[in-house]
């Protein structure tokens, strides 16, 4: 059984041997027409890929520069994340560039004027931890600094420096400053000039306090900033019940005075009391300030009151409880107390627990909170009342997208539009789409689509040369390697005949053929293979002085000969199927007799 | 009866190279030897392609074989083209006139691919017996271009048998040798044959030759 299946091969070497002059002289010839082609191969996929490598190693290659501000709603940059041709987007608040100077905290005396520039996870120049974001707290943040910065600075990886940024109020200039990490410093390639790269919140936040506002996660307040409120309705009643009726002639003027609407005695859950309430947006905080100056002579007692708001809780990490938030309806504060809300800060309780809430807005768009909240077992379900120092801020993250952390009373706006962005492409061949889809939402960018056009170009033409000379070696090839196993079978033409009148199988007689064929243009392979290693190394001694590190001039990687291989198989297999061709006769009796 | 074939029409090429042989009666017995004598394109060898299932008749009243493992086959002119191959590398033996051997193979190589494809078992002790009957032992590791022309017509002999056939078919075995080279020939055929058990149909134009080693003879007008 061995001997029938292994047969062909037997009868290939057999036949190859004894005719070692022919086999050679096929086997020369597949090698001196692959070799050429393999080397040109490799040289047109070294230039070009080489050129192709100095511009992915710089990463501004693909990117897509803004060239005017625009009005981008959030949406957009969602949208793009999910394109295929998307590498990185993150939006900036500011076309022209957020300026800060930087110091070392070791050296306070040297200072460089740096740019601030948000990055985000996936940046192609360098990706900061999560916990580079300083709105989660207590954790430091971190940054990535050019190095003409680091330099200037003296200062490495670990390095703490220290940022400062200013204002304007009230005509002095103010500053404010912040100690971030050096977490990775860029090459020359990656950044130029003297930038400086954090989370897209902390630039934020900086644009914020730039903007005039308090940002309570550096501690940056501003003197008589405003509040950030709103209730559904202010209820007053007084704490002494016979002063009603001043209590509603005070109200009355109020309401009159304020323009907000006032009810009468409503009576409620065992309570009468007067409410104020103020059309779409509620009363705000210096509404309510205001309220309560002109209610004081008064001696209200009064109940902040925000109606039920549907919230999403994070229990536990990635697990969402739906809830309602509610303000207390039997909560009621004197005027002192309500003003000592405001005024006094009370130290975290250690019998709470940071919970993460989800509002939506009617509008649209999302607020999200972070309030304290009493530690217990089990998951709260159905309505979460709230205490009356954080009502205000629940009343606004239902009507605007905002961003409220209960620990340190820090509420700010949620952005929904941007001016700029930085966006980079997948790929080279990514820009230029993504540039006609910037141009189609309205948005003008500018690339370096020439630099690359050029460099795909090039490839195209030598891969067009590349083919052409290919298909010419292949056919040439595969004919002369047809023609002499035509040759050659015909020669073995009697013998065949004679094998097939004592019985072998005309399969077995094909397989020799093909099989010769085959062992034929494999060791015709190996010996290009051999010859291409020696021709690649000697064009990267004499031409490759100038290239980079890691180019080279002639570039054949392991695809490349499986490719060439398959090639080189599938054209024996066909050549040797057309000449066995000879070998299906109807009558081998005559052509065993044949002289 | 190894072989019996009675009134069957023969027909080989087309057009006006087309040639047509019938067979009346034709039986060939187990351990006969029958030379088949006749002038050049008298259609022996035609008869002889027919016996060795190489050569299909157009017609045949009957054509029965009776051979090992598959007692009597009747009209297997009817067979396919795959089962004819089949039994004739099993049950028959061919030797042509210049012997028919792989040149690029050796001797023993040679011999052994009629083995290899019978679905035999190799039978070391009939390779042996045969070797030494037909002088060859030396030659068993030189290729045929090595032999002179007598050696060659022994090792297709060797090789025609050594896997037990029922038949050995010889066309011309002694054509391309000189006469005294071929009366070693057929005598080593002859013995050869008859030691295996074999029937053989000899095709030969030399009358004298057929006459001497034969049992029968037919002649081919």
């Amino acid at each position: 059984m061995m001997g029938k299946l292994t047969w062909p091969l037997r009868m290939a070497v057999a036949e190859l041997r004894s005719e070692w002059l022919f086999s050679l002289g096929i086997g020369l010839a597949v090698c001196s027409v692959l070799t050429p082609i393999m080397l040109l191969w490799g040289a047109k996929t070294g230039v070009v890929d080489s050129l192709r490598m100095r511009l992915l190693k710089d990463p501004r290659t693909r990117e897509l520069i803004p060239i005017e501000n625009n009005a981008i709603p959030l949406t957009w940059f969602e949208l793009m994340r999910r394109e295929p041709g998307v590498g990185f987007i993150v939006p900036i608040t500011r076309l022209i560039s957020l300026y800060g100077n930087a110091s070392s905290e070791a050296d306070h005396g040297r200072k460089v004027e740096i740019t601030l520039i948000p990055t985000a996870s996936g940046d192609p120049l360098g990706e900061l931890p999560v916990s580079g974001d300083a709105s989660r707290l207590n954790r430091p943040v971190l940054c990535m600094v050019s190095g003409m910065v680091a330099e200037e600075l003296s200062l490495g990886v670990g390095s703490r420096i220290v940022l400062e940024i200013s204002r304007s109020e009230s005509n002095n200039t103010v500053s404010a400053t912040f100690t971030a990490v050096i977490h990775k410093v860029l090459s020359p390639a990656e950044s130029k000039s003297r930038e400086i790269y954090l989370s897209l919140s902390v630039t934020e936040q900086i644009e914020d306090y730039k903007d005039g506002r308090d940002v309570p996660a550096f501690g940056w307040k501003r003197v008589g900033a405003p509040r950030l409120e709103s209730y559904d309705s202010v209820r007053v009643r007084p704490e002494d019940l016979t002063q009603w009726s001043d209590l509603t002639k005070a109200a009355e003027d109020a309401a009159r005075t304020m323009r907000l609407d006032v009810s009468s005695r409503i009576k409620a859950n065992d309570r009468e009391y007067i409410e104020f309430r103020s059309g779409e947006n509620g009363i705000s905080g210096e509404d309510l300030d205001g309220l309560l100056k002109r209610l004081s002579p008064s001696r209200p007692m009064i109940n902040l009151h925000i109606e039920p708001i549907k919230a999403r809780m994070e229990w536990n990490s990635g697990v969402w409880n739906e809830i309602e938030l509610a303000s207390s309806n039997d909560e009621w504060l004197d005027l002192k107390t309500v003003v000592e809300l405001f005024t006094t800060t009370v130290p975290p309780d250690s019998g709470t627990i940071n919970r993460e809430f989800k509002i939506l807005n009617p509008k649209g768009g999302m607020s999200r909170l972070l309030l304290e909240l009493p530690k217990r077992d089990g998951i709260p379900s159905g309505v979460l009342q709230v205490g009356h120092k954080i009502v205000g801020a629940i009343g606004v993250a239902r009507r605007r997208s905002v961003e409220f952390i209960s620990k340190n009373n820090s509420l700010r706006p949620l952005r929904t539009e941007y001016l700029g962005f930085r966006l980079y492409a997948k790929s080279l061949e990514d820009v230029k789409q993504l540039r006609i889809q910037c141009a189609k939402a309205g948005i003008e960018t500018s690339t370096q689509e020439d630099r690359i056009s050029q460099v795909i170009s090039l490839d195209r033409g030598l891969s067009r040369l590349f083919m052409f000379i290919a298909i010419a070696g292949l056919v040439g090839g595969a004919g002369t390697l047809l023609t002499s196993l035509y040759l050659s079978i015909e020669r073995s033409k009697r013998q065949f005949a004679v094998l097939q009148i004592i019985g072998i199988p005309t399969i077995c007689v094909l397989a020799s053929t093909m099989l010769q064929g085959l062992l034929i243009v494999l060791a015709g392979t190996g010996m290009s293979f051999l010859l291409c290693l020696v021709g690649a190394s000697l064009l990267q001694k004499a031409l490759g002085s100038g290239l980079g590190s890691g180019e080279q001039v002639c570039s054949l990687g392991w695809s490349q000969w499986s490719l060439a291989l398959f090639v080189v198989i599938a054209c024996a297999i066909l050549a040797s199927l057309a000449a066995s061709r000879r070998l299906r006769v109807n009558d081998p009796a005559v052509i065993a007799r044949s002289e | 009866m190894v072989i019996n074939i009675t009134n069957a029409r023969l027909k080989r090429g087309s057009g006006d190279e087309a040639f047509t042989r019938e067979v009346d009666d034709f039986g060939l017995v187990q351990g006969e030897f029958i030379s088949l004598l006749g002038p050049s394109g008298c259609g022996k060898s035609t008869m002889l392609d027919m016996l060795g299932l190489i050569l299909r008749p157009i017609f045949a009243e009957v054509f029965d074989l009776e051979i090992e493992d598959h007692g009597i086959i009747r009209n297997a002119h009817r067979l396919s083209t795959s089962e004819l191959m089949r039994i004739r590398r099993r049950h028959f033996g061919y030797i042509l006139q210049s012997g028919g051997l792989i040149s690029s193979m050796t001797v023993r190589d040679n011999i052994m691919v009629a083995v290899q494809f019978s679905d035999r078992r190799f039978d070391r002790e009939r390779f042996h017996t045969l070797v030494e009957l037909l002088n060859i032992g030396s030659l068993l590791r030189r290729k045929p271009r090595e032999l002179s022309g007598g050696q060659r017509q022994r090792v297709a002999i060797a090789r025609a048998l050594v896997h037990k056939p029922a038949v050995v078919l010889a066309d011309e075995p002694t054509a391309s040798i000189d006469h005294l080279l071929a009366a070693d020939v057929c005598r080593a055929l002859r013995e050869a044959s008859k030691e295996m058990g074999s029937s053989i149909v000899m095709v030969t134009h030399n009358q004298a030759m057929g006459r001497a080693f034969s049992d029968r003879v037919i002649e081919f007008g």
